[in-house]
């Protein structure tokens, strides 16, 4: 773990969160470039799409975090707008990011599942830096192991009350590999795809079931809900919808291309 | 200013300048169709209409 990455002799530092997160930014434009020239997208259309997005995406996912977090760490309407010093949750910046996908596809008069299509490996790529981002920074870290687990990692907690080096469920590198794995079959899929929005359907459903799974394990402050005796996080509730209208919209879509053949 | 907050201004920076390169190259493509194209009935001939002879 090494959450300053970089530290200047005047005292400013470039911190590793930050940092994974611009290389994610980078990772994800070269590859969406790459895939808008393959697939012959209007390039103008999906960068301005991409600018909007970067904004709501960032914004989305520090007002989430404001909301959730504001009285435990005390932070005040001020730190709503200085997102480069608080923390961010990811399912927030994707629900706004949508709202403003469905809002652009719909007057730029884009095809809502081809666009979708386009963007959801660069995202899967996105979710691995920033993920890698997490470990070198050490939030969204795991539970205690109550056992011998071989992949522990020991804790270097920023916050909360978790003493240092007890190992931990490693979360961040599950996370990770998941979005590698997601990645992976997107690609693999790609060439097979047999209707629109394909891609971006599957990634959804294999992003919320992993991170519902991997949530359980996660240490880490959050809100958590009691459901059925279980403790439940609020980024599992959401996962839950999430794969629930994946699902129903997997099948339309499919059925929908089937009649069309 | 925070140097973090410098990566995220460089790289909408860099999504500005990709929009405003597709942008002016998407101008220049359609400028260079509208140069090409010619006003209607003076496109280019059918060359059976041209090698034609009179008694046919």
């Amino acid at each position: 773990m090494k959450p300053i990455l970089i530290r200047f002799a005047d005292g400013s530092y470039i911190h590793a969160g930050h940092f994974m997160l611009f290389l994610a930014g980078l990772l994800f434009i070269l590859l969406l470039a790459i895939e808008t020239k393959r697939t012959g997208e209007r390039a103008e259309k999906i960068w301005g799409l991409m600018i909007l997005l970067s904004i709501s995406a960032v914004y989305g996912a520090h007002i989430f975090y404001w909301l959730d977090f504001r009285k435990e760490y005390g932070y005040g309407l001020k730190h709503l707008f200085i997102f480069w010093k608080g923390g961010m949750a990811l399912y927030g910046g994707a629900i706004l990011a949508f709202v403003t996908y469905l809002l652009y596809t719909h007057w730029q008069k884009m095809d809502f599942w081809r666009t979708g299509d386009l963007l959801t490996p660069p995202a899967a790529l996105f979710v691995f830096c920033a993920r890698i981002g997490c470990i070198l920074s050490g939030c969204c870290h795991g539970r205690e192991c109550r056992f011998d687990f071989p992949f522990a990692m020991p804790a270097r907690p920023p916050t909360g009350p978790i003493v240092r080096d007890t190992p931990l469920y490693p979360t961040q590198p599950a996370f990770a590999a998941s979005a590698l794995l997601i990645l992976l079959v997107l690609w693999a899929r790609w060439k097979r795809r047999k209707f629109d929005g394909e891609i971006a359907l599957i990634g959804i459903l294999m992003y919320s079931v992993t991170s519902f799974v991997i949530e359980f394990y996660r240490g880490d402050l959050r809100v958590l809900y009691q459901i059925l005796g279980t403790e439940i996080s609020q980024n599992q509730v959401i996962s839950v919808n999430l794969f629930l209208a994946a699902v129903i919209l997997y099948f339309y879509r499919r059925k929908e291309a089937t009649r069309c053949l | 200013m925070d140097l973090n907050l410098y990566l995220y201004i460089a790289l909408f920076l860099l999504l500005v300048g990709l929009f405003l390169f597709s942008l002016f190259r998407r101008r220049q493509e359609e400028a260079r169709e509208k140069d090409t194209d010619l006003p209607p009935g003076t496109g280019p001939l059918d060359p059976k209409e041209v090698n034609r002879g009179p008694g046919e």
